[in-house]
């Protein structure tokens, strides 16, 4: 939502160093030299996640967690700007600003401890870049795509709300695939039923919104209230290659919510069903899977509330922690994609 | 235990399948082909419908010990089946097909499909010998007629077929028509790695902006 803004998205990127970090890796930074720059950056964090402006030895300048409204995120570019200027580098000690709300409600500052810490320019060559994403070597990575259709039955043309257009990465483990490459052996040309872990995946990654409102759960302070599904595949022929072909399709109904005993819930006030019909292919060569194109169809209710913020009256930077009102009910359709399992992937 | 029993009797259901409508009934179906398959009574529908046919506590508990035996062996002989059909698939996928290779594994299908008939019928009798007469009559009015209850699972509604008729190309480009490149969170360049950003800073001399949330804006992209 903040960078949706065509000329925020312009200034940051004339302006700015843009660098998305994984909150868990701020939270509980790894050992070594980054792991110290994650802990500095994450000694004044005011919340577990945000958005963090840092000078160019890693100190942090200001923090904020959200914004009046939208002409305040100019302004906070302004901000930051001019406190580099005066902040460039660890000559002097840099006290970190933070404000819950920018520029409106500011929040305690917090001093410098004076300890600079040396910023190698790289990696050591032995060094795995502790963002780098860890993968099993093998694992098929794809992408997850979503979209709700408006009543002519067409994609929503709005793509800057999670619940208008979802995009997100699918892994394949070499687990799931091995369990495939055998079902289809023992099925020879019969129709087969997918193994679950495979399933599980496919369904779990289709929903709109934020991650919050995962259906199927796995997210501190959701709960599935239910999760049924049935997919089948059956061995086709195949104009190319070596590779076994299987159309696959199934049918999933997933329902998730609120944890019901109220645990690390923030008083959010949400509920979630996805209801698809699957169809698609996928490609093995041996064990190893090499593609997959799934297509699903169905419909689809969200909704997301907290009774804690006055969301009509505010506009959405002044609340993006807790997101913003969602109420959608009505179809949707999802795409996954997955090639050739990724080049240089990592042995875990 | 349940689950066993649960295991034991979807293997009945293939059972029925086989001597109904396997791709290789030419071969290997018994004389009679579904007329056999109408005359045996599936232990499942026997357990589901166990208050309309009467049966007591011990014929309950008797059916059951019966399907959790055979659990484990009636399994192997499934998987074994499986692969020497996968096995024929696969000789019969190439170019050019082997013919004494093919017999050869045809042979050994049918030797495994044998066994596993062979032992399900055995165990299916046994079931049935638990049944008096009038409960064998009863569940065989209740069993529905071949061919309508084992028909390969058919798309839900026409929804359903009409995604199931689409060929490969046809789905690869429905799914890639979905993706948009023009989202604005791409039109930032958002690196990842924090030395390389911080390396970048200190040579253009410009603060760095940092996303911090639980998934990043790219390659994780949902927040």
């Amino acid at each position: 939502m903040v960078f949706a803004n065509p000329e925020v998205v312009r200034r940051v990127n004339q302006e700015f160093i843009p660098v998305a970090l994984k909150a868990a890796m701020v939270n509980n930074p790894p050992s070594g030299i980054e792991g110290d720059l994650y802990a500095e950056i994450g000694r004044s964090k005011p919340a577990p996640q945000g958005i963090c402006t840092v000078n160019s030895d890693g100190k942090v300048l200001t923090w904020a967690l959200s914004f009046n409204d939208d002409r305040s995120i100019l302004k906070f570019l302004d901000h930051v700007g001019q406190r580099y200027k005066e902040n460039p580098d660890a000559e002097k000690p840099v006290t970190a600003e933070r404000f819950m709300r920018f520029p409106g409600r500011q929040l305690s500052d917090v001093k410098d401890v004076a300890r600079r810490i040396p910023v190698p320019s790289q990696h050591e060559d032995r060094d795995r870049c502790p963002a780098a994403p860890v993968l099993e070597s093998g694992t098929l990575v794809g992408t997850i795509i979503g979209r709700p259709l408006d009543e002519d039955g067409k994609p929503l043309a709005d793509t800057v709300r999670q619940e208008h257009y979802m995009e997100a990465r699918l892994e394949i483990s070499v687990l799931s695939q091995k369990q495939l490459a055998r079902a289809v052996r023992e099925a020879g040309g019969e129709r087969f039923r997918l193994p679950t872990e495979l399933t599980r995946t496919l369904v779990s990654g289709a929903f709109l919104g934020q991650l919050d409102v995962n259906p199927t759960g796995g997210v501190p302070g959701s709960e599935s209230k239910s999760k049924e599904w049935d997919f089948h595949g059956q061995r086709v022929a195949n104009a190319e290659g070596t590779a076994t072909r299987i159309r696959i399709d199934g049918h999933s109904s997933v329902e998730g919510g609120p944890d019901a005993r109220g645990r690390r819930t923030d008083g959010r006030d949400w509920e979630h069903r996805v209801t698809l019909d699957w169809h698609g292919f996928i490609e093995l060569e041996g064990q190893q899977m090499t593609k997959l194109v799934v297509l699903a169809s169905g419909d689809e209710r969200l909704r997301w509330g907290n009774a804690r913020f006055n969301f009509l009256k505010e506009p959405d930077a002044a609340h993006l922690m807790a997101g913003h009102p969602i109420d959608l009910d009505g179809g949707v359709r999802y795409g996954l994609f997955a090639g050739d399992p990724r080049p240089g992937a990592k042995s875990k | 235990m349940i689950r066993r029993i649960v295991t034991s009797l979807q293997i009945f259901c293939l059972c029925a399948v086989l001597f109904a409508v396997s791709s290789t009934s030419a071969v290997a179906a018994p004389p009679g082909g579904n007329g056999i398959a109408n005359l045996l009574i599936s232990p499942e529908l026997i357990l589901q419908q166990s208050e309309k046919l009467g049966l007591t506590e011990n014929q309950v508990e008797d059916i059951r010990a019966i399907l959790k035996a055979a659990g484990p062996e009636l399994q192997a002989l499934q998987r074994k089946t499986g692969e020497a059909r996968g096995r024929l698939a696969e000789l019969l996928s190439g170019d050019e097909d082997d013919e004494e290779a093919v017999l050869k594994q045809l042979d050994q299908l049918l030797a495994a499909e044998k066994d596993q008939k062979r032992r399900q019928l055995g165990v299916m009798i046994r079931i049935r010998n638990r049944l008096t007469f009038e409960q064998r009559q009863t569940a065989a009015k209740l069993q529905p007629a071949r061919g309508q209850s084992d028909e390969p699972l058919a798309p839900r509604n026409s929804k359903v077929s009409a995604l199931a008729a689409r060929s490969f190309e046809e789905v690869q480009s429905d799914v890639k028509s979905l993706r948009k490149q023009d989202v604005a969170w791409r039109k930032i360049a958002w690196k990842t790695c924090l030395l390389e950003g911080l390396k970048e800073s200190r040579e253009q001399k410009k603060p760095i902006m940092l996303w911090i949330f639980i998934d990043r804006p790219i390659d994780d992209e949902r927040c």
